[in-house]
């Protein structure tokens, strides 16, 4: 089945929130953010802005009537900064005026008084002067120091890994207004509702029933809106309640880009130690984490670096440890992959540098030490369906990488300005949220008495087909056809308290709920028509594409029959169901558990071709062999790692955050910040679904997909490093990504430098 | 007072002709449709069509609805994709459902404008590569591309039966458009006066508006007296006379990048331009505004300055000359009065001893900014250099001749020493302030490439060690 709402998406008729009808009285909010990374707040002026016909006002702390503050997992966040402010962009106040052009023209009239402070904008100098979000913690298994004694070969190092933003083409943006009797509606661009709803709850000081959040879908999340949806949300909100006007506060892509945070950039040390037959036996890496200026949900992405600490390897012995530095950047928060692919970057990276050190090809070291059956992680789980070997050999085999090595070491002979490079990438990554209490999901399942479904979900739609899916498994359970169903917005006051949609939850956690909800009312309905065939064992009955069956046999009972009469006799037509998944479980406090669902592994093979006189590359080529499950819908899963690979690849190559001195980003918007276009596509895409036992934790076996293949895109920071070795054999291993054209040329010419004197 | 068609209907507003044509439409014409994404025409999701009356013909190409001044509507046929929605699927909306080229949707009505700048595009062959093209302004952060291209293909593999005359009508007939496409050119002729855009003696110049709308948005709609140039007939030409190439002010960069006459002369310079923005852009941006903005990285001004390029402007009926080396002076600065208008730039035509290079290198290969941009004219007689031009951009406040580099090869044979010297005094000549190693590595990366490119048996990758 197609992404259920392609049709409305190609005919520019699906809603967003800025295409949400507003009322005519309708304020338009900007924010006023700081222009210093860190300093001592000591006055605003708002008059001569106030003073400007048809700007309403300017709302900043003082009109809060509740509490200041929206942190979510620590609460250290303040929605306006009052005293001090702690990066640049961080929101001061907000003009809500008639016009968003007229509001910005405002803006630029307030005065602020700020006493610039030092600002810490490295992991590491925040971790010189103790500066952290949350205590460190330590992942250990075997012994690491009784070990390294008994390595041939220890490889010492250090890696970096720079941020990404993540460019959702919506940018954040809320509509907020009142209904009646002091209760507040507010339509968010957010992948959490519940987030919203308690961050508006606790900044105007009204109980969470007053407040409903709507979401019908957003234009992409990518985990970037998930904590940080909430403070738009809040100051929509704010303005609607202090000012009883309707407000609608939708980011510019500058404000956009500068107020909220990103992926966390990571510093690491590592070390490896291996046998004379290249196997692991001891892997030690401590990283460094650059948080940003708040929690957000840093210590939760610290703890999925910890889980992840050891890529798709078998590690006997194991060290990790992980900082969450305090600095004076925009909150860091969720994106796809949360704390994993730097994990797995820098494992790869021990490997490189163990290859080149050992002179062996890194897929040796790789494939001698990929995880097997029954292996046991650091937090204790045990490796089950393991397939990390089983992706590489079938990658390995179904992409000719034996031939394929041949062919690149053949164009390297010929080929003097240009170079090829191969890699491989074996892929595991553990499904579930790390934080076991948020793993439950919701839905509610209303049969209307013609026959149509109406569902609802905990779950945001956000491009990734998840309505689909869950409309898809509904179909299926209710055994009814697909055009009988409409999946609604997710609404707070249809679903509570949902979990936010992410760790590539939504589809398992809303979907098995989804089909417990139809299993109660089919169990139901089955009983009326039992009844009305006279039958004696509900097992007798079937319902099979809108049929009912009575011992096998076709009656003359159709679905929609069934409902009236369900209804007729007084029995319910609609269900609520809550899904919590089972055996999970995880101790903080010896850090061992099992936290993971189920694993999902794959093997991505990466060629790519260096521009050896430019410095620039070309990604030729990227096969994977992925581990799916038995998927429900391929059509929309394949989209989904083709998509994450594409933002993989973006981050290790070309999407390169930097900050001046002062803290401020010099690429904030999307002319200077360059994410992959269609040119910078891999030339050949292939994702091949391996053949495995579903999962019985996933969706009818169809394995979770929206983080996982954004790490195959590691694999190209590898294979343009091994063809800028093939044309510099001594190019010196800098472990930091992203590999940008820049570092890509510098590299390649490292030891001319003369040449430029 | 502004009249144009949008859709099926005409539209006559008195709303400035300098505001954004994105905000006409959702806020004014109430088309949620054409999506914001990030202002700068860096995404594409405001993708729109315009068609015109062009010798005739009805023509239509596509821009970007957020950089694109309300003024440049005026007399044309603005097309949405509410425009283009007929009861079912057209034809290009079902390639990309039917590809799974759309996820989160954001971008989507963008694509699909952009590929409907493809089909109704004649001058273009109907292949892939002019499909990706069409398309190659438009950003997605959900599907990697690949499912688009796929819908590209699809769209192609549709258009193959499509004939070259009447295609307006094939496209109706072929669930492409809806059929009130047929009744736009006798509507549009009604609405545009016999007499073309021309340009006033004075005001506030806007072309395209691609820099005007970036970078001083409230300018362009505050000023009242706005001297809207676009598709001013007289300069939107490029002649040849004299053994001089003249390009009007006005020409468009994709004019300028498909014109035939020209690729005679400068033989690669379709490539060249197509590292410059996007398509949309191409379609909107004109020469005389790249040469006006000044941007140390503008690219066309680069590629004019290597062939000793003058312009001719006018102010108050007085016209002048001057080299655009002079004229261009710093950061967004140049020679100019406000109100003077640049009406050509010229330059002698290459004969077969000239060679042209030109050299891009960004952070991503299209749609990009130069990080380093540079361009090389050299006449080589007997192998040896008799006269040379060495242009470099993104290096400072604005476009510099090296002067004494270009000096330098004068006489000499393309080596690897005349390399090393040559690059040796290019180092010299020029100060970067930003990411400065890696920018001298690019101008020594760049001059070798050139010369490699003139005389690729005489120099060698040695030059470089």
């Amino acid at each position: 089945m197609k992404n259920i709402d392609s049709r409305s998406h190609v005919r520019g008729e699906s809603i967003y929130v800025n295409d949400i009808p507003v009322r005519e009285d309708t304020l338009f909010g900007v924010v006023l953010g700081s222009p210093c990374a860190h300093g001592k707040l000591h006055k605003i002026d708002f008059s001569e802005a106030l003073k400007m016909a048809g700007v309403e006002a300017v709302i900043s702390a003082k009109d809060i009537p509740g509490e200041n503050q929206i942190g979510s997992i620590i609460q250290d966040e303040e929605l306006f900064a009052d005293k001090e402010v702690h990066y640049v962009g961080m929101p001061i106040a907000m003009v809500c005026a008639k016009t968003e052009a007229l509001a910005r023209k405002a803006l630029a009239k307030i005065k602020i008084d700020i006493e610039e402070l030092r600002p810490i904008l490295t992991a590491r100098e925040a971790h010189a002067e103790k500066k952290f979000i949350c205590p460190s913690r330590t992942f250990r298994i075997g012994d690491t120091d009784a070990m390294w004694e008994k390595c041939a070969h220890i490889i010492e190092g250090q890696a970096e890994m720079g941020g990404q933003e993540h460019i959702y083409l919506e940018t954040q943006g809320a509509y907020a207004y009142m209904l009646e009797a002091g209760a507040i509606k507010i339509h968010s661009s957010t992948q959490a509702t519940k987030y919203v709803q308690k961050g508006v709850s606790r900044v105007l000081g009204i109980p969470m029933h007053k407040i409903e959040v709507d979401v019908n879908r957003i234009g992409g999340g990518f985990g970037g809106k998930e904590d940080q949806a909430t403070p738009w949300g809040a100051m929509a909100a704010l303005a609607a309640y202090t000012l009883r006007k309707p407000l609608k506060l939708i980011l510019s892509r500058i404000d956009d880009f500068t107020m909220t945070g990103k992926r966390h950039p990571y510093s690491f040390d590592f070390k490896l130690g291996l046998n004379r037959d290249l196997q692991i036996l001891c892997y030690q890496m401590e990283a460094f984490q650059n948080a940003g200026a708040a929690a957000d949900v840093s210590p939760a992405v610290m703890e999925r670096t910890l889980f992840h600490g050891t890529g798709s390897y078998h590690v006997p012995n194991a060290k990790i440890t992980c900082h969450s530095c305090k600095t004076n950047l925009p909150p860091n928060t969720a994106m796809r992959g949360f704390g994993a692919p730097q994990a797995m970057f820098v494992f790869e990276a021990a490997i490189m540098k163990a290859a080149a050190t050992l002179n062996v090809a890194p897929l040796e070291i790789q494939r001698k030490n990929l995880l097997r059956e029954g292996d046991r992680f650091p937090y204790e789980q045990i490796a089950k369906n393991c397939n990390a070997g089983k992706c590489w050999d079938s990658a390995y085999e179904k992409f000719a990488v034996e031939k394929l090595k041949k062919e690149i070491a053949a164009f390297n002979k010929k080929n003097i300005h240009c170079k090829k490079g191969l890699s491989l990438f074996p892929l595991c990554f553990g499904i579930s949220f790390t934080k076991t209490s948020l793993n439950q999901g919701r839905s509610l399942v209303h049969i209307n008495t013609d026959g149509s479904v109406s569902i609802t979900t905990g779950v945001v739609e956000m491009g990734q087909g998840v309505n689909t899916k869950i409309l898809q498994v509904a179909a299926k359970t209710l055994s009814i056809s697909p055009q009988r169903f409409t999946i609604h917005s997710t609404n707070t006051t249809r679903i509570a308290n949902p979990s936010p949609t992410a760790a590539s939850t939504g589809a398992d956690l809303n979907g098995k709920a989804t089909i417990m909800a139809c299993e109660a009312l089919r169990a139901r309905l089955k009983g009326v028509a039992l009844q009305e065939l006279k039958g004696r064992d509900p097992d007798e009955i079937e319902i099979k594409d809108e049929i009912i069956f009575h011992n096998g046999s076709k009656t003359d009972l159709t679905w929609e029959r069934l409902v009236f009469l369900t209804d007729e006799a007084r029995i319910s037509l609609s269900e609520h169901a809550h899904y919590a998944t089972p055996v999970i479980h995880f101790d903080k406090a010896s850090e061992k558990g099992h936290p993971f669902a189920y694993h999902v592994y794959g093997t991505a093979v990466t060629a790519v071709t260096v521009d050896c006189l430019r410095g620039t590359y070309e990604i030729d080529l990227v096969k994977v062999v992925h581990d799916f499950g038995s998927s429900i819908n391929l059509d929309i899963d394949i989209g989904q790692a083709e998509g994450a690979l594409m933002q993989g690849i973006g981050l290790m190559t070309i999407e390169e955050l930097l900050v001046d001195q002062k803290g401020k980003h010099i690429y904030d918007r999307l002319a200077s910040y360059k994410i992959p276009d269609i040119y910078f596509a891999p030339k050949n895409v292939e994702v091949v679904p391996l053949d495995s036992e579903p999962d019985a934790l996933a969706l009818l076996g169809s394995k979770a997909v929206g983080e996982p293949p954004l790490m195959y895109g590691i694999g190209s920071y590898f294979a343009i490093l091994m063809a800028m070795r093939e044309f510099n054999p001594t190019l010196k291993l800098d472990l930091w990504a992203p590999l940008t054209h820049q570092k890509c040329l510098l590299a390649l010419y490292d030891k001319y430098g003369d040449l430029l004197k | 007072m502004l009249n144009f068609i949008v859709n099926n209907k005409e539209v006559k507003t008195d709303t400035p002709s300098g505001s954004s044509l994105v905000d006409f439409i959702r806020n004014e014409l109430h088309l949620y449709g054409t999506k914001i994404g990030c202002r700068e025409g860096d995404c594409g999701a405001c993708t729109i069509l315009v068609g015109e009356i062009k010798d005739g013909e009805l023509k239509y190409q596509t821009m970007n609805s957020c950089l694109m001044p309300l003024g440049n509507a005026n007399h044309k046929h603005i097309v949405t994709i509410e425009g283009i929605n007929c009861p079912e699927l057209t034809s290009v909306q079902a390639a990309i459902l039917d590809n799974n080229g759309t996820q989160c949707g954001f971008c989507t009505p963008g694509f699909v404008m952009s590929f409907y700048g493809f089909c109704l595009n004649a001058d273009k062959e109907k292949n892939l590569e002019n499909a990706i093209e069409a398309i190659s302004g438009n950003i997605c952060r959900c599907t990697g591309y690949k499912s688009l291209e796929k819908a590209a293909a699809a769209v192609v593999s549709k258009l193959q039966s499509m004939p070259g005359a009447e295609a307006m009508a094939w496209l109706v007939k072929n669930n492409f458009l809806p059929d009130y496409f047929m009744d736009i050119p006798g509507k549009l002729k009604k609405i545009t006066p016999s007499k073309p855009v021309a340009v006033q003696e004075s005001g506030y110049i806007i072309a395209g508006g691609t820099d005007i709308l970036l970078q001083n948005p409230e300018g362009a709609i505050e000023s009242g007296n706005l001297n809207l140039v676009y598709g001013a007939s007289a300069y939107s030409r490029i002649k040849f006379t004299d053994g001089k190439c003249y390009i009007g002010s006005t020409t468009t960069i994709k004019d300028l990048k498909e014109s035939l006459e020209l690729r005679k002369y400068i033989p690669k310079l379709e490539g060249y331009l197509k590292l410059m923005a996007s398509t949309p852009i191409r379609n909107m941006a004109t020469v005389g505004g790249n040469i006006a903005n000044s941007s140390p990285i503008g690219d066309v001004c680069v590629i004019l300055m290597a062939f000793d390029s003058t312009l001719v402007l006018r102010h108050k009926g007085e016209t002048r000359e001057i080299k655009l080396k002079d004229f261009l002076i710093g950061y967004k600065k140049v020679n100019k009065e406000p109100e003077e208008f640049i009406e050509w730039i010229y330059f002698d035509l290459p004969d077969e001893n000239t060679h042209f290079s030109y050299e891009k290198i960004s952070k991503r290969g299209h749609l990009d900014m130069a990080t380093a941009n540079s361009a090389m004219r050299v006449v080589l007689a007997d192998g040896v250099i008799t006269k040379a031009s060495f242009v470099v951009g993104a290096l400072g406040p604005t476009i510099r001749y090296l002067e004494k580099t270009s000096a330098y090869l004068l006489g000499k044979k393309i080596s690897n020493q005349t390399f090393q010297e040559a690059n040796r005094i290019a180092q010299g000549e020029i100060t970067p302030r930003s990411r400065a190693e890696y920018k001298r590595s690019l101008v020594r990366q760049q001059l070798f490439i050139h010369l490699m490119n003139f005389s690729p048996g005489t120099i060698s990758l040695e030059a470089l060690k």
